[in-house]
């Protein structure tokens, strides 16, 4: 017994032993840095979105015999916290739109400017440009030298599943064409068309059933605020003007935070458990129990996968008894930075400037259905792809206000744009957790009185003018 | 007589020396990834360190103050405080339960079969955190998940604040449960079958045998399980991250250090957060290394 | 007989009524296979789930059983990134490298506290048991810099080589088993000359063999179920362990949930330990009971 307990105590030791030996050889080969042709690139995406870089990967190397891509996706949510851990950043990255300020800031984004001519940038959407210039000195975004290649703008619009929709019109008794006039990509539903047009549909559900078919699953915030004319901050705020006001939680903010909580509370057109995000929205989507969601062109590829969905876009709704108001949702943006450390510096740049701005490589992202092309010489491939929605032009309408895919006649007017996610203009994202925390932990979720919603969400001003101080605080303290 | 002292004296230094010897790796290893690591988080809780810029400066005790007064800070910081005390309340209804189960467990009717459940009730004390917590979350999932259900209900888990505590503390009495119950059953153990001959020659009924020996006998086993489940329960972290997915109401201090240290950059304000968190549960060891020496030299 | 049942044993007779003891038995009977099927019900929800379709495991019209058996959620799990059989090794190889080197390290100390003479012993135990005060939330920050600074990030390394040097739980444990061992047994070798190292080889270390046992299954589940440590280091790489993978798949699919491929992922990483408590569980058992008592 003690002999057979002696031997397997050896033999564990000896394995234990063998295998540290093993990692250590493992572990010591595989340096990157040293080889001048090998370029690190980090980014992220659903598995999908994975496969697609893999493939424009492959593509690129192709194209350019000799240079190799050491690419590196981690999940969305952990990828920052990586990013920001790691010592030696990779030469070539994603940069969300919502963590740009904050890098651009720490110096760590090679200026790209000299790397490209004028023409090549007129060639790509101007909004997207702009979206990653800052200016060093005087901190504001907007201005300045460029830190970014954009790697997209989406646009976030608002679907419907046609065959649920269809389905619901004759249920309720609706008239087939007024309800499809509502839905005109060029001509935005105000608040009260949407809201109507809704509870229409689905008059025939019984509210008290969980299984009932909702109007929308949640509705965006941002989508509702902009489309009022309301933001979190004033212009004080965005231009770094010092000591000023900042928060804005004023009557148009109230306002569009009372619609969006109302469509659940007072119209039951959509869930209670809303605020719980986005995570079911498709799920519910999918399984006909809502006839709208919202959607961006990244979703095209998992969309055309279910080959029976009949699926088509519109603008967001607007608030038309604010004069001031257009229908304006967010585009969610990412960038390519390079690091201003990298060796291989001119080598990172280029495939960041292949990545972004060539067609070689635009066709493909277009052709997967991943994105709107970058490149405005492009929008008619993407307008005339053979592929849903119908209304595609309306993406492209969205992020573009220059009519660019011909989309308006002479003396129509274009009231659909978009702007970035507030998140875009702060360091830190606190002010922002602490606002919905605060809207949680008051229970606006289930208020129905408007006046509530708005004497509580002003009453927070002074909280939030605190939080965006010190956001601004630390930005200037660099 | 004198050589051999000395010859004692040195096969004692000798001793002394393998023994420290021995000793070494554990400890340069505490040294190395506790000791000094302590004395970083310590250094970066005094200061205003942004990781962005690789920036630090000295601020005294500015990060402590914030946690607690600085109303960008504290209410987070307090949530995460409430939170994990007010689940902490799962830890004795968990015992509760452990106690029950190892009572049914020792009843007469389970003689033949105890071994086979006990197996079976500590099945989920070996399965990982992550496969429970989706589960879980899959079966409390408001629209479509199981319990819903069964209940004929729409209760939504995730989005009240009482109610997501409460969904996390029934999974963890549900994970726990197990763990209780062979800890009760080894106490048990130790108590003298003499004491259960004696009140059976009172004629004690097994109720009143199970509250006047047999719980009072296992107290140092209920506390040592209340004190471990408490120092458990204020480092939860899964629970805030794969379970609720980050909702406020289930935010815990660990999860507070984690989103201010690693997904906000703050890490000098969760450096500080580490170090109160350290210093909750040296207090909570401190009265546990007193009362149960206490009653080890009573016993 | 295990202990357990020894203390089922001490059960004296009761003297209650025949039909009293019947319909206390049945009571007990159906409480324990109530329990019974709410700890099974979970593990059988997950595998039922994980062979059902997308869109199924998400309906509101609710379904037990799935009502075609497929098994892509399964062909799926081949093509994560990892692949679940190679998150499988890299833990294992943790596993392997970590728990005989720290399990030696460990028993070795513990002999050295608690059968040799060293000067200041108490000062250094607690020195030690210090540290499991201490949160690991806490170091975790300026650990994972270190790690980040030396290049050590999605390498298993920093999951391995701290616990090389010993487990101070596991130390503990050992301390208060060898108070137990007689010292009888090492004088004897004390005098026929053999070195304490080979004391401790050749008589501690076997004899210590049941605490070994019951501590290595306990760091073994340990590691294995670790998931905080794996997804912070391990992330993006290739050396991804098993729960930290099941994390990832968990959230890659944020937006659109697949609860039949979570489901699979986490029916085939709960396999392996399930099998090995089962043939393992008197040590488990056993050990859960020791160490309830010591402290």
């Amino acid at each position: 017994m003690n002999k057979k307990i002696k031997s397997m105590i050896a033999k564990m030791l000896a394995l234990g032993m063998a295998s540290v030996m093993s990692l250590g050889a493992l572990a010591a080969c595989g340096d990157d840095d040293s080889d001048p042709n090998k370029i690190s690139f980090w980014y992220w995406g659903s598995p999908a979105e994975v496969n697609v870089y893999k493939q424009l990967i492959k593509q690129y190397e192709k194209e350019h015999p000799g240079i190799t891509i050491g690419d590196t996706h981690y999940e969305s949510n952990t990828y920052m916290n990586k990013f920001m851990a790691e010592k030696k950043k990779p030469d070539v990255f994603f940069m969300p739109d919502t963590d740009f300020l904050t890098w651009a800031d720490a110096g760590i984004m090679e200026p790209l400017d000299s790397y490209v001519t004028q023409a090549e940038l007129d060639n790509v959407w101007s909004k997207a440009i702009n979206e990653y210039r800052y200016d060093y000195g005087t901190k504001t975004l907007g201005t300045g030298k460029l830190y970014g290649f954009p790697k997209d703008l989406g646009p976030v619009c608002l679907t419907y599943n046609e065959t649920l929709l269809d389905q619901q019109i004759t249920k309720n008794g609706l008239n087939k064409d007024e309800v499809y006039e509502l839905l005109d990509p060029k001509d935005p539903m105000t608040w009260n068309e949407f809201r109507t047009l809704l509870k229409d549909l689905t008059k025939d559900q019984n509210k008290s059933d969980p299984n009932q078919i909702y109007g929308v699953p949640y509705y965006e915030l941002e989508a509702a605020l902009y489309s009022n004319n309301a933001n979190y901050f004033t212009d004080d705020f965005i231009n770094g003007v010092d000591n000023a006001t900042y928060a804005k939680l004023d009557d148009r903010f109230a306002e569009a935070l009372a619609f969006n909580i109302q469509l659940a509370t007072v119209d039951k057109v959509m869930p209670d458990s809303s605020r719980s995000g986005s995570t079911d929205a498709y799920t519910m989507f999918f399984n006909n129990h809502t006839i709208f969601t919202w959607m961006g062109p990244w979703d095209n590829a998992d969309f055309w996968g279910y080959k029976d969905l009949k699926y088509n876009i519109i603008p967001v709704p607007y608030n038309d008894e604010n004069g001031e108001a257009k229908s304006v949702t967010f585009a969610g943006s990412m960038c390519y930075g390079v690091s201003a450390k990298s060796k291989k510096k001119d080598k990172a740049v280029e495939f960041a400037k292949w990545i972004s701005m060539s067609e070689s490589c635009q066709k493909t992202a277009v052709k997967l259905g991943q994105q709107v092309p970058n490149l405005k010489s492009m929008v008619n491939d993407f307008v005339s792809l053979d592929a849903q929605p119908k209304n595609k032009s309306l993406f492209i309408d969205v992020i573009d206000d220059t009519n660019i895919a011909g989309i308006y006649e002479e003396g129509e007017t274009d009231m659909i744009t978009s702007k970035t996610r507030g998140l875009y203009y702060t360091y830190f994202s606190t002010w922002k957790d602490n606002l919905m925390t605060y809207v949680d932990t008051q229970k606006l979720w289930e208020e129905s009185d408007e006046n509530v919603i708005k004497t509580k969400i002003k009453a927070y001003q002074k909280d939030l003018q605190a939080a965006l101080k010190d956001d601004k605080k630390e930005l200037k303290k660099g | 007589m004198n050589s051999s002292h000395v010859k004692k004296t040195d096969l004692h230094k000798s001793e002394r020396n393998m023994a420290r010897l021995f000793i070494a790796l554990p400890v340069i290893g505490f040294c190395i990834f506790t000791l000094v690591t302590l004395v970083f988080v310590f250094v970066f809780s005094l200061m205003d360190y942004n990781v962005y810029r690789e920036e630090y400066s000295f601020i005294g005790f500015q990060n402590f103050t914030d946690l607690f007064s600085n109303e960008i800070y504290s209410d987070a910081f307090f949530r995460a405080i409430g939170n994990t005390m007010f689940m902490l309340l799962g830890v004795p209804v968990g015992m509760v339960v452990g106690l029950g189960l190892s009572a049914l467990l020792q009843a007469k009717a389970m003689r033949k079969c105890s071994k086979v459940f006990q197996v079976l009730f500590y099945l989920p004390a070996v399965t990982s955190a992550v496969a429970i917590n989706l589960v879980f979350r899959y079966l409390f999932n408001p629209s479509y998940g199981l319990i819903n259900k069964m209940l004929g209900t729409e209760i939504l888990w995730f989005s009240n604040e009482w109610l997501i505590k409460i969904a996390i503390m029934i999974k963890n009495t549900w994970a726990g449960m197990g763990g209780t119950m062979i800890l009760c059953l080894a106490g048990m153990l130790s108590i003298p079958s003499s004491y259960y001959e004696a009140a059976d020659i009172d004629g004690a009924k097994p109720g009143r045998k199970f509250f006047s020996i047999t719980l009072p006998l296992i107290t140092p086993t209920l506390f040592y399980m209340l004190i471990t489940g408490i120092i458990g329960g204020l480092q939860s972290y899964a629970d805030a991250q794969v379970f609720a997915n980050g909702a406020s109401g289930a935010q815990t201090i660990v999860y507070f250090i984690w989103q201010y240290g690693i997904n906000q950059g703050k890490q000098g304000l969760a450096s500080a957060g580490s170090l109160v968190l350290a210093v909750f549960i040296m207090i909570v060891t401190f009265i546990q290394f007193k009362i149960s020496n206490k009653w080890v030299y009573e016993a | 007989m295990s202990p357990l049942s020894q203390a089922l044993t001490k059960k004296p007779s009761d003297k209650s009524s025949k039909a009293g003891r019947i319909i206390r038995g049945t009571i007990v009977w159906i409480l324990v296979l109530f329990v019974a099927f709410i700890t099974v019900f979970p593990y059988l929800w997950m595998l039922l789930t994980s062979f059902k379709e997308r869109l199924e495991a998400m309906s509101i019209d609710f379904t037990l059983f799935p009502e075609v058996f497929v098994f892509d959620s399964y062909k799926a799990l081949s093509d994560q990134d990892p692949s679940l059989i190679r998150a499988f090794f890299n833990t294992a190889l943790i596993e392997v490298a970590v728990i005989p080197i720290g399990t030696f390290v460990t028993a070795l100390a513990a002999f050295a506290f608690a059968k040799m003479r060293l000067p200041h012993k108490h000062f250094w135990l607690l020195f030690l048991m210090s540290g499991m005060m201490v949160p690991y939330a806490a170091l975790m920050l300026p650990q994972y810099r270190v790690f980040s600074e030396i290049g050590w990030v999605g390498t298993p390394w920093p999951l391995i080589i701290p616990g090389l040097f010993g487990n101070v739980s596991m130390l503990f444990f050992f301390v208060q088993y060898l108070k137990s061992i007689p010292t009888s047994l090492i004088e004897a070798g004390r005098v026929d000359g053999a070195s304490w190292f080979r004391i401790f080889l050749k008589i501690m270390l076997p004899s210590m063999f049941p605490a070994i046992a019951a501590q290595v299954v306990f760091w073994f589940l340990g590691i294995w179920n670790d998931y905080f440590a794996p997804s912070i280091y391990l992330s993006g790489s290739s050396w991804l362990t098993l729960q930290a993978l099941l994390a990832q798949i968990n959230d890659n699919m944020q937006r659109m949930p697949d609860y039949p491929l979570v489901m699979a992922g986490a029916v085939l990483s709960s396999i392996p330990i399930i099998v090995i408590y089962i043939a393992c569980q008197r040590y488990f058992v056993q050990s859960l009971a020791l160490t309830g008592m010591k402290d």
